[in-house]
């Protein structure tokens, strides 16, 4: 296991795609970090009661970088089934069952791969930011860098949902096998998700007179309740669990040509 | 000897096609085993199963004695279809992948396998910019990473000009006299193999039709006098009274095929014709595995 994901781990790294990637990943996170603390210079150097407004309102530094975390899903994704197809493109993937290593160590070191991407651009994503901040705003707005007692808690819920996006990303990579397809369904996913689940609920409440909503067991409305944390987890977990056992179970069962 | 590789009654069934009939092949130590067969006789789906990239319906594998595949299959290299490779990597950095994935601890084997191929000088190259023999030569370098125990390669002269092949085969031959390297190669230029392969192995519709060693194809491409008289049956009395020989077999009304004598066919000429019997034609006749091939398939197929 150890050897397949070093050897992943090289290749992710000397990939193209991880650097394109993370370069385009940093130039988002600054322009819209730029973007934001733009507002509080303005607000800061033009004194008004609009500006004043705005400062009393201003969102802590550490309040708003997890944001960030789904932003960079959509590119960590993208990441994520090119780095596992391009095993079976370039055929690289013979080189690797043929060693006989176990079909599941194979598929869950793409898997722990795009993982580890997903936290150094993560890791880039919140550096980019935290420096732009230092040099726009600094000491200029009291308690700005503190951080409070929700900034772990909902780095986790968002990490949570990223390994559940990345799980279904390596799945569709893994049983798909070819870029086109496996991207397309993809970011159909990512980005119809939210409007599917919408469609569904209104179907239930207005067709079929149904209370319930399909939205706490989606991927992006997990949680969306604050209230049902436990269940969000559960729901992400259960996403995690069923994408790589059917993901691993497929591609051990079928054949690698 | 040990057997390095058995199959018993390996088959593949797709759903409208058997590609893969009931298999038992087995390889030796120290074997070079020529697989030949027609495209789509089954060749590469078998050595898919060998290697564990597709999973037989029935049958087993057994593999140096073992039948715990996947840690057997660590000694062996293969490249099948064609070789793999990160395109956008130089070939010294394909080498390290593969050096990575074996777990090898010396570094140095990298250099010294890029040199054994001849890539030495082109290791910073990206390979996308390889030609189809540089990679063909990279392919087989890999491998050879990890010292395997048995090397299958699928076309592995493919692409490569002539001068390739030579150095492919020369190279092979000397890997498997000096470290006992066991090779199953599977490749569509028979007179190639033939001037390799020390066992052999023809599969045809799925079906392993025939397994025989080189010494065996010699007998079986034996060279004979094919003669052409004008009475057979006086042909075969003075072969087998004044030649003293019954290596002979009657092809037909006025044609005898001889497989004595082949180096001196004067002396069949002149036995023949003092005991009156007219001999219109003498010539040689040489089966090489090419025709074998061809005459044990029953076509005028493409190997």
């Amino acid at each position: 296991m150890l050897n397949v994901l070093k050897t992943d781990f090289y290749k992710a790294f000397r990939s193209v795609s991880f650097w394109v990637i993370s370069v385009l990943n940093v130039l988002f996170i600054l322009f819209s970090s730029f973007l934001m603390f733009s507002v509080y210079v303005t607000a800061l150097n033009e004194p008004s009661d609009f500006s004043e407004l705005i400062l009393q309102n201003v969102l802590p530094f550490f309040k708003f970088i997890p944001q960030f975390i789904p932003q960079c899903t959509f590119l960590i994704g993208i990441f994520a089934v090119m780095f596992a197809v391009s095993e079976f493109s370039y055929g690289t993937i013979k080189n690797i069952a043929s060693k006989g290593y176990r079909r599941e160590f194979i598929y869950l070191s793409k898997l722990i791969t795009a993982l580890v991407v997903a936290v150094i651009n993560i890791l880039l994503s919140f550096a980019t930011s935290f420096i732009t901040a230092k040099v726009m705003i600094n000491n200029r707005i009291p308690e700005f860098f503190n951080i409070d007692n929700t900034f772990w808690k909902t780095i986790g819920k968002y990490s949570l949902q990223l390994v559940a996006y990345l799980s279904i990303a390596i799945f569709l990579a893994m049983f798909f096998r070819s870029l086109g397809s496996s991207l397309a369904i993809f970011l159909a996913f990512v980005f119809l998700e939210s409007s599917a689940a919408a469609l569904i609920d209104k179907f239930l409440k207005d067709v079929l007179n149904l209370e319930f909503t399909v939205e706490p067991y989606t991927i992006f409305g997990a949680f969306g309740d604050s209230e049902q944390i436990i269940r969000g987890v559960i729901v992400l977990i259960v996403y995690i669990s069923i994408a790589t056992v059917v993901g691993t179970y497929t591609f051990k069962q079928r054949d690698i040509n | 000897m040990e057997n390095v590789l058995q199959t018993v009654d390996i088959t593949k069934k797709f759903a409208k096609k058997t590609a893969v009939s009931s298999v038992n092949m087995t390889i030796k130590k120290g074997d070079i085993y020529g697989f030949i067969g027609r495209n789509g006789a089954g060749k590469t789906t078998l050595i898919k199963m060998l290697v564990g990239l597709s999973s037989p319906t029935s049958g087993s594998i057994e593999l140096f004695g073992s039948k715990h595949l996947n840690k057997a299959r660590h000694k062996i290299g293969t490249v099948i279809e064609a070789p793999a490779f990160v395109p956008n990597l130089s070939a010294r950095q394909n080498m390290l992948i593969q050096w990575k994935l074996l777990g090898s601890k010396d570094k140095s084997i990298i250099d010294e396998t890029l040199k054994l191929v001849g890539l030495s000088d082109v290791d910073r190259k990206k390979v996308k910019k390889f030609s189809l023999g540089m990679k063909q030569r990279l392919g087989i370098a890999m491998t050879l990473m990890g010292n395997p125990e048995l090397l299958i390669l699928d076309e592995p002269t493919n692409g490569l000009d002539p001068e390739g092949i030579i150095e492919v085969r020369n190279m092979l031959k000397r890997i498997n006299q000096e470290k006992g390297l066991t090779i199953l190669i599977s490749s569509h230029i028979l007179g190639e193999l033939s001037k390799l392969a020390t066992r052999y192995g023809i599969i045809n519709d799925g079906v392993l039709i025939d397994e025989f060693t080189g010494d065996e194809l010699v007998t079986r491409c034996q060279s004979s006098l094919i003669v052409k008289v004008n009475d057979v049956n006086r042909a075969s009395e003075v072969l087998k009274s004044a030649l003293n020989t019954d290596k002979f077999t009657i092809v037909n009304e006025n044609t005898l095929e001889v497989f004595d004598f082949i180096d001196t066919p004067g002396i069949v000429t002149s036995a023949l014709a003092k005991n009156n019997v007219v001999v219109d034609l003498i010539s040689k006749k040489s089966v090489d595995l090419e025709e074998y091939f061809m005459n044990v398939i029953g076509g005028d197929k493409n190997a």
